[in-house]
């Protein structure tokens, strides 16, 4: 019997596309299934997520709890306390029968704390290529294999991380993959294969590709799409967000986009009123044409959608949008 | 002829490499010997140029024959730039294939983190040194700090550094003895002599293959080292200028402007020249209209309903920014959304030509 993973929700695409709402609104809609603590995870993103989420204190690397809702948990991660910390993981699996395994916490994080001010050390830190965005992927998979929630101590039923834009993304996965590679051996090593064999898992790893109905983010689903295929990671799912004309997510099936509404009267309003709504209207049409063309062009076989979801203040509306996420072919991991 | 820098920064996805684009189109048009460069690896913005690939030679994409302002742009292409770069400050070809063809090289070469953005810094020097532009447009890359790039030398430069080379060259082997004295005397060991210790579990760390290979690549990549440090001297000396363009663009919605005023609160922060210009892109259809007869107007469908929302709020975001710019040297030029498909040339020279109407960047050439 293997060990328990927790399912890995991983959130990208171009820039602008609204990655950190609908991460965080996956986020909460997986709470809402009742099946165990939830991590978000914002990746050296600049809080926004986790404030999204209900968290009312500066971001910080430390797992803390979300406001919106009682199994959401959440954390930053950038790359130097996950360094610092990830060694002190690989330190002590690695030489569990040596003096380091037989140190406390306290004094492995100690010492972590010590090697990783160390001049030199964080120097390498700072330009080694591939390090960071492995250790990223290190930390994620820690809190993947043994990461419990800290209030009643039980392990993650889902880990969401929002990730950086596409080109960093994959970057954060072909690091991980080459450092089998450039390490050939060592501590390193055993973990970056660990990692290799989880990720790619459909059961374990599920990326999700956000996309605006606009040609430049889906050229970028698509490529994204292909760089995990040439990794040979699992095919992503795609959300379509912001999709014109549905207030409500339309429940027939893909790829049927509702056309918006030709006959909305512009009578009652004045000629530039009328000139401006007149444009906007074209636009959506227009969106509505480029994501039917990209549909019929791609295969996706799990696709998803979220209209606009913009209150009247530009704030993200959440709630709504965790409802309205389909998350009920998401099942978790397979049970331990 | 002095090449003054024109720095486009934003968040993702509010259109950076089109306004760098667009801006670089119309200067070019008015007269200006202008380049655009970009590590941006989309290439639908070179092909809506009229580029057919990625090159590190600066390709020739506009020219107005009446006044010879000439556009060239340049998609780095970062692998070929960094052998480039290894065979320009290697002394012989042998010495620079020995390098190339490391394996760990290859690897790292596959994998460039940080390195990118370095070579981005590197190839705008270059072409600053032709001494041939009046205007170069960098297109920044897209990473936590947008700013980042200014410092990617000094990054470098720390790996070379003397004692992080005698640490990666040191001999391996010999640190078995401390194996022996007992956790509590090991970690007091550890804590109190400090660095010797601390390093050794870090090569531990790392393994010993990995610091094999990577002492002999250092070794050879030690006389890149003073190419490194004039490079840090130099970009310093151009960015921190205080007639570098710095232009912010975002999109006239909540979350994009708190990105670009994160960023102009970090040129503030290093010492740099305030933004120049403001750019909101992707806006509504501006309309004369007041909000209030907007908001006064009977809701006959979501989808009005929608827009109005959304226009009210870009509204007060354009405002905000306008209130917030008084008193300083900032324009601000507000864009309206063209097209969800890709802009062609002559739209990308409608777009520049928009901003040249209310902002010139500042230069200290004659044409």
């Amino acid at each position: 019997m293997s060990p328990f993973v927790s399912q890995f929700h991983f959130v990208t695409g171009k820039g602008g596309v609204g990655k950190t709402c609908v991460s965080a609104a996956l986020a909460l809609s997986l709470c809402k299934k009742n099946q165990g603590p939830v991590l978000y995870i914002e990746v050296q993103g600049n809080g926004m997520g986790l404030k999204i989420l209900g968290l009312n204190q500066q971001p910080r690397y430390e797992i803390h709890g979300l406001g919106v809702h009682p199994e959401a948990w959440g954390m930053q991660l950038t790359p130097r306390p996950a360094f610092q910390e990830y060694m002190g993981h690989v330190l002590a699996l690695g030489m569990e029968k040596s003096l380091l395994g037989q140190a406390t916490h306290q004094m492995r994080e100690k010492v972590c704390e010590t090697v990783v001010s160390n001049k030199i050390v964080s120097a390498f830190i700072d330009v080694c290529p591939g390090l960071e965005p492995s250790v990223i992927l290190g930390k994620i998979h820690y809190e993947l294999t043994q990461g419990k929630d800290p209030d009643r101590k039980r392990r993650w039923a889902y880990v969401v991380v929002d990730a950086p834009a596409t080109g960093h993304s994959l970057m954060i996965f072909k690091s991980t993959l080459a450092l089998t590679g450039i390490f050939g051996s060592g501590l390193i090593f055993k973990q970056a294969s660990r990692i290799q064999s989880d990720i790619k898992n459909p059961e374990i790893f599920v990326p999700w590709i956000v996309s605006t109905c606009e040609e430049l983010p889906l050229q970028e689903a698509r490529e994204i799409t292909k760089g995990l295929h040439d990794l040979n990671l699992p095919a992503p799912r795609l959300l379509l967000n912001r999709v014109p004309a549905t207030k409500t997510v339309p429940t027939e099936k893909f790829p049927d986009l509702r056309e918006p509404s030709k006959h909305i009267s512009f009578s009652d309003l004045d000629a530039e009123w009328a000139k401006a709504l007149g444009a906007w209207q074209e636009e959506e049409i227009d969106q509505i044409a480029i994501a039917r063309d990209f549909l019929k062009n791609n295969s996706y076989t799990n696709l998803h959608w979220l209209p606009e979801l913009t209150t009247t203040s530009g704030d993200f509306d959440l709630n709504q949008a965790s409802e309205l996420l389909d998350t009920s072919q998401i099942k978790g991991s397979p049970s331990p | 002829m002095t090449t003054q820098l024109i720095a486009i920064l934003g968040a993702g996805g509010v259109g950076k490499t089109t306004t760098s684009a667009a801006l670089g189109l119309a200067l070019a048009d008015q007269g200006y010997r202008v380049v655009v460069i970009t590590v941006d690896p989309a290439r639908r913005l070179a092909q809506a140029l009229g580029l057919e690939s990625l090159s590190n030679q600066p390709q020739t994409v506009f020219e107005n024959l009446e006044n010879s302002g000439r556009l060239e742009a340049l998609w780095l292409e970062p692998q070929s730039a960094l052998k480039e770069l290894v065979q320009k400050s290697t002394s012989s070809l042998e010495e620079a294939n020995f390098i190339l063809e490391n394996r760990l090289f290859k690897i790292l070469q596959s994998q460039l983190g940080g390195i990118e953005e370095y070579l981005g810094v590197e190839k705008l020097l270059t072409l600053k040194r032709l001494n041939k532009f009046h205007f170069c447009i960098l297109d920044t890359p897209p990473s936590r700090h947008a700013i980042d790039f200014i410092e990617s030398p000094k990054h470098i430069l720390k790996f070379f550094d003397e004692s992080i080379l005698k640490f990666f060259m040191s001999d391996q082997s010999g640190n078995d003895e401390k194996q022996n004295s007992g956790p509590a005397a090991f970690f007091k060991k550890l804590l109190s002599v400090g660095r010797n210790q601390a390093l050794d579990l870090f090569r531990n760390f790392l393994g010993r293959t990995f610091l094999t290979e990577l002492a002999v690549l250092l070794t050879r990549l030690k006389p890149l080292h003073k190419h490194f440090t004039q490079t840090a001297e130099e970009i310093e000396k151009w960015v921190t200028d205080p007639e570098t363009n710095f232009v912010l663009v975002a999109a006239p919605e909540k979350y994009p402007v708190l990105e670009a005023k994160n960023l102009s609160n970090e040129l503030r922060i290093r010492d740099l020249a305030p933004p120049a210009l403001w750019i909101l892109n992707r806006g509504f259809p501006e309309s004369p209209a007041p909000t209030d007869a907007l908001l006064g107007q009977k809701l006959n469908s979501d989808q009005i309903f929608r827009i109005k929302s959304k226009l009210a709020s870009q509204i007060a975001i354009v405002d905000g920014i306008k209130t917030d710019l008084t008193g300083t040297n900032s324009k601000l030029v507000t864009l309206t959304r063209f097209s969800v498909r890709q802009l062609t040339r002559d739209q990308l020279m409608i777009l520049g030509r928009e901003i040249l109407k209310t902002w010139k960047p500042k230069s200290k050439a004659e044409k």
